[in-house]
Order: structure tokens, then C-alpha cells, then sequence
């Protein structure tokens, strides 16, 4: 089956919340009400004294907030496994929020409902990237799909500051071959 | 199917020296799309965090709809007409003018204003010099003496970033955070990077460039002069300068080598706290890495007591590397397209001891009167001039202040008589010039409530002043292409833009400064300045410590221990957009003003992450929330520059005589950035 990763180098993000930004722009969101979130990551090795990781929902092979909608309103999309929320069909129940291991759903105060991030499928369709990576300045934040159920060897699951959820199987990976500052990998 | 109308302009921040494009898609049911504009030469599509969050101005709830008068005895607002605004304009710029005292009528125009630059170039300066009223420039809080300082050596950095990036060897970012302030550049900076060639970032902070360069040198705060001017030791006692360039084209390489002398490597590295090692190895980068470009985009080293010594000193190691006249090597400033000038009619500006754009000037005519009116348009000094104790006196103490603005700011709210509601840049026709081109700005909605264009208002000002002249043109389309009759626009019409959203090239050298000629007496690159000497400044650029400092001014560092850096984050453009609060998606990143601090300086204070706290010194304090993180030095502290409890703090001091802001129009820029404060917890 065909999958899509976000894929992040730590070492060329700068914290600048584009990707936030492009985010709330394209989904005409609220500015509070942010899918994508930048983090400051706890403190790595080395002299680089900030490091961030910029994530949104992590579309999870195994997503629990399919499991726990009690409305079908999370589904995952059977061509390419993107976890897709149909926000007309949410009861605005919460279940998916809490059943989230990444604090990936947001409330939607306006609209009584919950709020994700749709991986921009309907840019994906059109042949554009997430609007996320597009804006990127550094590259920090990537986009790849593989064709495969097989994974990359040049990745990695986890890094300081993100455990990889066993059982979901997050699709969020992260570069080895850092571009910038390569001390700073997970030791 | 829904019909969609597809319109470009440019993004409504005014970062320097390159402005993002914009697409905007109107939806027949009057919704917009504003995405980035794949065409622009730069930026291709690209937006930052603000460009992102720009489709917040125009619907935006907080905006200001209809002309407001203060009253005086309740202090609250009340809704006027724009009639009764500018009957009550008039009336003060009248009187003033019938006094015999024009130049008590004072414009501040600023980076609001900016954003369309045919007000700032022409229909402003136009408006001032029509009436004979005093007109300041908020450019002087920005930059003005990183200006003085290229104007005195006769070489301006007129190097586009794009291209020198995509041809350079080694890119040196002194003092500069282009990641932070125009994070449009990133890729072009980490493509130097990829082409396995050098980025050099000199800051005493761990910025966000520092974060993704390959060198990062931290230098003692303020001691930049001795940096620059000990590589240049090294180059010329090691004979690894360009002879021949400093022999034909350099004015004074005699005296300037006899002054580099008492700049020694060891004791430079003593001074400014760095290895020497790490002193002689940006003296290899620069005798070898050919082209060298040096970053100085921006005003942080203008921002100092002694910034005009420390931008001469790093432009003199231009010439001396042979980087003049190259692609991919000099100084990136920022290119300057010149407009039809002759429409500024200075030459119709009535004589009056008009005070300059200094702000030493500034400051005088406030404090002593000269000025009894100020108009602001697109400004807001009670943010972004210093010390804003002395200055809400200063205003308290004038007949009227006017706020002309998008939305409210500090100084429409604490100070302003009248407050005027302006258009915002989707609703004006207009141009832009950036990255060496000019660009469309296109009106793509009808002003909201009854905003109004600043020329437009300023028109009808006129003529109530008495002058039928200031805006001839029977449109702003027909405006605009006069404007743009000038050598360097002159394959630009308004028509002509529009069918080029990818711009149009303006008529400029390719590589700046080709012909070795420069803008000096000598019309040689002065190393030795004939203009600074006639001035009374250090004609060869010589160290002075900053004006507070922990090193400098020992007394005053026992009671304020801790060095005010201000700084940019990419929330924030200066106070655009009340410190941003006005727009929900960079409020929610940056809501309130946080002090950067060390873990040691926080520890000291027992101050922990999140805590609020009082900074102050002697002029004034403000509140704010504490971050710490080991991106400031210990001892240091940082705030960014959209807050106006910075100013609460900062000196008046302006070390740039007003002789040479009135003979280059550039120089005053306070000395910002060389302030001590201390820092106290709620709970202390």
C-alpha cells in the first residue's frame, strides 16, 4: 500500500511556525486553533541550544482515534492510509482526543467539533504538497511517499523529546542523516 | 462552475530588503484566498508565519472604521467625521503656518507607510513639501546610521541577497538574523551551504541563524570594531589584502594602515572574549574565500553608541579582500530604485528651520516646543522611539496629535486627539519595489467602512491648508505611472506590471559599484573618511565602548547588572498590527512581551521559566515574562523589538550630529541597543 510520512530534520528546524501559520491559512482555521504545532524539544547535546519539532497529526497505521469515534467521523483513507476526520459527521464527544497519544486533535470552539489535520488531501490530490511543507524555508519539514509497505533504513522512529507509539505506529519519521549540527542525534 | 479571479500584490510586512509576493483568489461570494505567489522571482511561492497570517487584516474585527476624536475631559473616544478631522487638522496647520512657525506642524511617517512605496517616496515627502511642514522619516529608528556609516566610506551594500547568495564563497551575517527578521532567505542561505561554501554568523546571541550556520562567532557585545579591524591586522601584516583594488580605488590606506596598528589580534581576542584562533580563521576565510559577502541587511549594529564606527570598519574589509565590483561578493543591503523624484517638489518646500530626522533633533523639538503638532501615519513612537517615559511627557505637552492607522496602537490610545481609520494594502492600487524589480500591487477590495487612502485624505488636508496642487492627476493609476517615470522604472507602467506578476526588472547595474566609482569626495572607497572629519567622527573607524555597558560603565552595571539586547523573532514585524495582538495567529505564538534570560542570571534571581517579572533601570521599567535558555550569554538579556516595554527602558542618546543628517538625510538613530537593566520577580 502507498504511505505518506511527514519526515523532520530537527537540525535545520529553527522555530520560525510557518508551517503553523500555512496551516491555520489553508484550512481557514482560527489563529488559536492550531493543527500543526511547533515544540521546543528538551535539551540535546552539544552546543545548539534550541532544537524544535514541528508535528501535526501523525496519520498512525494503527490509529486509536479511529477506534475510539464513536460516529465513524475518523476514517482512514484505504488508497494511501491518511487519517481523515469528516467534521459534519463529528458529535463533538472528545473520545478521539483523549484517545490521541501525540495531543494530535484540537477543539473547535466555533464549530462544537473536534479538528485535525487532513494531511491536505485535496492538495495531495491535486498534485501539491501539505501546505505545511510547501512554506518551509529550511526543508526542516518533508513530505514522502513511498510506494511500499517497506520502510526507509535512513530513518528514524524516534528522537529526543517524540517516543514512536509501538502500538500506533505514528507515520512521523525522522531524517539520520542530519543536514545541520549532526552531533545532535539521538545517542 | 464558481467563478474566481486571480489578483497579485506583494505581502503587507515590510521586511527589508526583499517583500514576498502574494496571490489573493476572489471568490464570486467576495471570499479571499491568499496563498504565496508562485511567480515572484524570490520568495516562489513561499510565505513566513506573518505572510501566512495576513488574511486576518482586512475583515478583522478590531480594525479602525470611521475617524475618532478624544474627549478631552472623559479621555474616551468619540466617532467624527473625516470632515470635522480634517477641518480641525487644517485649523492647527494654519495657525502654525500664519505664526510664522510651519515647522511646528511635524509628520512622522513610518514603516505603515512604507508598505506603499510611492507614499513614502513621493506622495508623503510630496504632501510635507506642498505645506512647509517638518517631516521625519521612521527610518531613523531602523537603520539610519548603518546608513551614515556607507554614506561616509562612499559604498552603499546595493547587493541584492538572491543572486550574491547563489554566487558566493563565504556568507558572513554580522549581526544579522535573516532567519528571524526575513526568513524568506533561509534557502538561499542554506544553498551557499550546499554548495560546500562557508556561513558565518557573528552574534553574540545564538540566533536562528547562528543556528543553521556553519561558523559561529560570539563576540563581546559592542566589541565589533575590534573584531573587524584585527582581521583586518592580520590581512595586512600577512600581505593577504588586494593590493592593487586598495592601491587604484581606496582613498587613505596609509593612514587606515597605521591605525589598524593598534588593533592587535591577541588583545582583540582579549576584548572580545574569543579565542584567537577563531579571529585568525575568519581572517583566512576572508583572504581566501572568493567572493566573500558580508550580511548587513538591517540596523543592529546602527542601534549602537559607536555603530557608525562598527559598519565603517567591516566595509573597509571589502575593498581590502578585493570584493568590489563581484558577483557574489560585497555588502548585501538592498538595492534602491529611485522614482520620479522630481514629484516630491522639493524645490517648492517654503524655507523654515524645519528640525531634521535625527533623533537628537526629534527629541529637542519636543522637548523645547519647536514642534507643537505631530501627525503619524502608519507609526507608533509610544512602541518604537526610546524611552517612553520622556516621550508620553513630551507628548502630553502638544497641542494635537494625530494617528493615522489600520488599527489601534500605543500611541493612537495613549496620545492621540484624532485618530484617522487607513486602508490596508488589499485595498489600494500600488507598486512595490524589491529583489532589484517592481512589482504590482493591485487593488483587489473597496476600503473597508470609511477607511481612506493617505493620499487621498491628504489632498483634501491640502486644500484646506490652501493647496490645490498636491494631487493633479485625474486617477491613481495615472499617479502611479508618473511616478514610476524615472531611469530606474522606466520599462514600468501600471498596465505593464499587471500582466507581470513576476515582476518587472528595474534598470539598475547587475553588479553594484562595476565602474570602481564611488559616492564619496574622492569618489574612491574611503577607508579614511574626508566627510567624518569634517564632521568631528573618527575619520578611520575607531572603537568607542557603548554608552551603558557591563565592561564600560562599571558604576552603573552595579545597580543594573544585566545587558538589554533588543532582538526579532519572525511573529513580529516592529509593533505592525498593535505588537500583532490584533492578529489571532501570531498573538497565540507570541502573546506577551518574554525576556530571554540565562539559566544563571534566572538562578540568581531565583526566577523560574514562565515567572513574570519587572525589568527597570533608572528611565523607566515594564513588565514582562521570563524564558530562560542559554541562547543570550549570561549577563545578557533579550527582548524583542515589537514590545513597547523595550522603550520603557532604552536611552534617548542619539551619537549622530544632526550636520550630517541634514547634508545626507540619513543619520540618528538612537543608541538602542546599549542599555543595563535589572530584572526583579513578583515574589522578591
Amino acid at each position: 500500500m502507498k504511505q505518506h510520512f511527514f519526515v523532520f530534520d530537527p537540525s535545520l528546524c529553527f522555530g520560525c511556525q510557518g508551517c503553523v501559520a500555512a496551516c491555520i491559512n489553508v484550512n481557514h482555521i482560527k489563529g488559536d486553533q492550531q493543527w500543526r504545532k511547533v515544540f521546543k524539544l528538551p535539551p540535546h547535546h552539544g552546543n545548539h541550544d534550541t532544537m524544535y519539532l514541528s508535528m501535526a497529526c501523525n496519520h498512525c497505521e494503527n490509529p486509536p482515534c479511529v477506534q475510539a469515534c464513536p460516529a465513524n467521523a475518523m476514517q482512514v483513507r484505504q488508497a494511501d492510509g491518511i487519517v481523515i476526520l469528516d467534521q459534519d459527521r463529528c458529535l463533538g464527544c472528545r473520545y478521539c482526543q483523549m484517545a490521541c497519544p501525540f495531543d494530535a486533535i484540537v477543539w473547535m470552539e466555533d464549530t462544537k467539533t473536534v479538528g485535525k489535520c487532513n494531511m491536505c488531501c485535496e492538495r495531495l490530490d491535486k498534485g501539491q504538497e501539505p501546505a505545511c511543507v510547501e512554506t518551509c524555508f529550511s526543508g526542516a519539514l518533508q513530505f514522502v511517499t513511498l510506494e511500499t509497505d517497506e520502510e526507509k533504513d535512513d530513518w528514524l522512529k524516534e528522537i529526543i523529546g517524540f517516543d514512536h507509539d509501538k502500538e500506533a505506529k505514528p507515520r512521523l519519521r525522522f531524517v539520520k542523516d542530519l543536514k545541520n549540527n549532526p552531533s545532535e542525534q539521538k545517542k | 462552475m464558481e467563478q474566481t479571479k486571480t489578483s497579485y500584490t506583494t505581502c503587507p510586512y515590510n521586511c527589508w530588503p526583499i517583500n514576498c509576493g502574494l496571490q489573493v483568489v476572489t471568490h464570486n461570494d467576495g471570499r479571499i484566498e491568499i496563498s504565496g505567489n508562485p511567480h515572484h522571482d524570490f520568495s516562489r511561492g513561499r510565505l513566513c508565519v506573518k505572510g501566512q497570517s495576513c488574511f486576518e487584516i482586512v475583515k478583522n474585527k478590531d480594525r479602525l472604521t470611521t475617524p475618532l476624536k478624544r474627549n478631552q475631559k472623559s479621555g474616551t473616544f468619540q466617532e467624527i467625521s473625516w470632515d470635522q478631522a480634517l477641518d480641525e487638522i487644517a485649523a492647527k496647520i494654519t495657525l502654525n503656518i500664519n505664526n510664522g512657525r510651519r515647522e511646528a506642524t511635524a509628520l512622522y511617517h513610518s514603516h505603515g507607510n512604507i508598505v506603499q512605496r510611492v507614499n513614502w517616496k513621493i506622495l508623503t515627502p510630496r504632501f510635507a513639501n506642498l505645506l512647509g511642514i517638518t517631516l521625519w522619516d521612521g527610518n531613523f529608528p531602523c537603520w539610519y546610521d548603518v546608513g551614515v556609516a556607507q554614506q561616509l566610506t562612499g559604498y552603499w551594500g546595493l547587493h541584492d541577497p538572491g543572486p550574491t547568495c547563489e554566487k558566493t564563497a563565504a556568507l558572513i551575517n554580522w549581526a544579522q538574523d535573516p532567519c528571524a527578521s526575513q526568513a524568506n532567505l533561509t534557502p538561499y542561505i542554506l544553498q551557499v551551504r550546499r554548495d560546500n561554501h562557508k556561513v558565518i554568523t557573528i552574534d553574540p546571541r545564538v540566533t536562528q541563524t547562528a543556528a543553521i550556520s556553519d561558523i559561529h562567532i560570539k563576540p563581546r557585545f559592542g566589541t565589533d570594531v575590534w573584531l573587524a579591524n584585527a582581521i583586518a591586522h592580520i590581512l595586512i601584516t600577512e600581505g593577504d589584502y588586494d593590493k592593487e583594488y586598495v592601491n587604484k580605488h581606496c582613498h587613505g590606506f596609509e593612514e587606515y594602515r597605521q591605525h589598524i596598528k593598534s588593533y592587535p589580534p591577541d588583545q582583540a581576542a582579549q576584548i572580545c572574549d574569543i579565542p584567537l584562533k577563531e579571529i585568525e580563521n575568519l581572517a583566512e576565510i576572508f583572504a581566501h574565500s572568493k567572493p566573500l559577502c558580508i550580511n548587513l541587511t538591517r540596523g543592529a549594529l546602527g542601534k549602537h553608541l559607536n555603530g557608525i564606527q562598527m559598519v565603517r570598519a567591516i566595509l573597509c574589509l571589502i575593498p581590502l579582500s578585493g570584493n568590489i565590483g563581484v558577483e557574489g561578493g560585497g555588502a548585501i543591503w538592498g538595492e534602491s530604485i529611485e522614482f520620479n523624484d522630481a514629484l516630491c517638489a522639493e524645490d517648492k518646500r517654503p524655507a523654515a528651520p524645519y528640525p531634521v530626522n535625527n533623533f537628537t533633533a526629534i527629541d529637542q523639538a519636543l522637548d523645547d516646543g519647536t514642534v507643537n503638532s505631530l501627525i503619524v501615519v502608519g507609526g507608533n513612537p509610544l512602541s518604537q522611539w526610546p524611552n517612553l517615559p520622556k516621550l508620553r511627557r513630551q507628548l502630553e505637552k502638544l497641542d494635537l496629535v494625530v494617528v493615522y492607522d489600520i488599527f489601534m496602537n500605543h500611541t493612537a490610545r495613549e496620545a492621540a486627539d484624532i485618530v484617522l481609520p487607513a486602508t490596508s494594502w488589499l485595498e489600494e492600487l500600488g507598486f512595490r519595489t524589491s529583489n532589484r524589480r517592481i512589482y504590482i500591487m493591485e487593488k483587489i477590495l473597496d476600503p473597508s467602512a470609511q477607511c481612506r487612502e493617505a493620499g487621498a485624505w491628504m489632498n483634501d488636508l491640502a486644500q484646506r491648508v490652501g493647496v490645490n496642487d498636491y494631487f493633479p492627476w485625474p486617477d491613481k493609476q495615472k499617479c502611479l505611472d508618473d511616478c514610476l517615470q524615472s531611469t530606474a522604472c522606466k520599462n514600468a507602467t501600471v498596465e505593464k506590471l499587471r500582466q507581470h506578476p513576476e515582476g518587472i526588472a528595474a534598470d539598475i547595474p547587475n553588479v553594484p559599484y562595476s565602474d570602481h566609482v564611488f559616492a564619496s569626495p574622492t569618489k574612491k572607497f574611503e577607508l579614511y573618511s574626508t566627510t567624518a572629519a569634517e564632521f568631528g567622527i573618527p575619520p578611520l573607524p575607531s572603537y568607542a565602548p557603548p554608552l551603558e555597558s557591563l565592561a564600560d560603565t562599571p558604576e552603573l552595571a552595579k545597580k543594573y547588572p544585566l545587558q538589554l539586547i533588543s532582538a526579532r523573532r519572525n511573529t513580529h514585524f516592529h509593533s505592525f498590527h498593535d505588537s500583532h495582538q490584533v492578529i489571532k495567529t501570531l498573538r497565540t505564538l507570541e502573546p506577551e512581551p518574554t525576556l530571554f534570560m540565562h539559566p544563571k542570571d534566572a538562578a540568581a534571581r531565583r526566577l523560574k521559566d514562565g515567572d513574570y517579572a519587572v525589568m527597570f533601570n533608572h528611565r523607566g521599567q515594564g513588565r514582562i515574562r521570563i524564558e530562560i535558555t542559554t541562547e543570550v550569554p549570561p549577563r545578557h538579556v533579550s527582548l524583542n523589538d515589537s514590545w513597547p516595554e523595550l522603550n520603557e527602558v532604552t536611552a534617548t542618546y542619539a551619537p549622530c550630529p544632526t550636520g550630517v543628517t541634514a547634508k545626507y538625510g540619513v543619520g540618528g538613530q538612537p543608541a538602542y541597543q546599549n542599555v543595563l537593566v535589572e530584572v526583579q520577580g513578583d515574589n522578591q
